[in-house]
């Protein structure tokens, strides 16, 4: 299952995509393992997009797509389908293994460096790594607890331009949501964030918390 | 303005987030540069 990931462009991705994932998923949990591949084929781009942003690394994005789809072909009852589309889920599992990527990089790169820097020379230097660790665990931390106060949509549409690299028009087929309601709830959900996160009341795009409620259509 | 300006507020977010296409991210870098509030 191992693609090199050179220059992939693949097409947009459309409106009955959503229906489609689903059946691919029906497919893996009848044992079925070219879906394996047709999901791989359906998601290789934002999912290594998603793995590469957060990794830093080509090669240990690809480990971690190949640790992905592996694990959904173990355990495709994983994925609930009561709580949301395929694409989001599958996202939330790159970035989840993603993440414990880094981790374990970052633990054995400690190790590493603790071994070699037994001397403690460079005491200053480590300090600040830690206090630098400490704080991003905080910030993700207090992102991850806004991201709890979205409406599901909200969350949905931001995760996936974030975490996904989708634009706005691929948000919208694959959740099956006119373009300018994925428009708006982008805004209203980073008002949110902003709102949840105590940003200053300061005017600008994000200013307003009130007149972004997402209009009846 | 405020009206006129919740296409560009839209528009910031998907600058931000790097999801805007093409012609979205032509229209916005264009407004940018004469817009104090999205400066």
């Amino acid at each position: 299952m191992r693609v090199i990931m050179g220059a992939v462009t693949s097409p947009a991705r459309r409106p009955d995509d959503a229906s489609g994932d689903a059946d691919v998923m029906r497919r893996i949990r009848a044992g079925d393992r070219t879906a394996v591949d047709d999901l791989y084929a359906r998601f290789r781009r934002p999912a290594f997009a998603l793995a590469r942003r957060i990794l830093a690394d080509d090669s240990l994005a690809e480990d971690v797509l190949q640790e992905v789809f592996l694990s959904v072909w173990r355990d495709p009852a994983a994925f609930d389908r009561g709580r949301g589309s395929v694409a989001s889920w599958l996202l939330a599992v790159v970035h989840h293994k993603a993440v414990d990527a880094v981790r374990r990089e970052e633990s054995q790169r400690r190790r590493q460096a603790l071994a070699e820097d037994e001397m403690a020379l460079d005491a200053p230097t480590a300090t600040r790594d830690v206090e630098d660790d400490a704080w991003s665990r905080v910030v993700a931390e207090q992102v991850r607890t806004a991201m709890g106060a979205l409406s599901q949509p909200q969350r949905e549409a931001l995760t996936l331009a974030y975490y996904g690299g989708y634009t706005q028009r691929e948000v919208a087929a694959l959740t099956g949501t006119p373009l300018g309601t994925v428009k708006t709830r982008m805004l209203s959900g980073m008002r949110r964030l902003k709102q949840e996160l105590g940003g200053a009341a300061r005017s600008g795009a994000l200013g307003d918390v009130r007149s972004a409620e997402e209009p009846q259509r | 303005m405020s009206a006129d300006h919740q296409r560009y507020d839209e528009l910031a977010v998907g600058w931000a987030l790097h999801a805007l296409e093409p012609e979205d991210e032509a229209a916005f870098a264009r407004h940018l540069s004469g817009c104090a509030r999205c400066a």
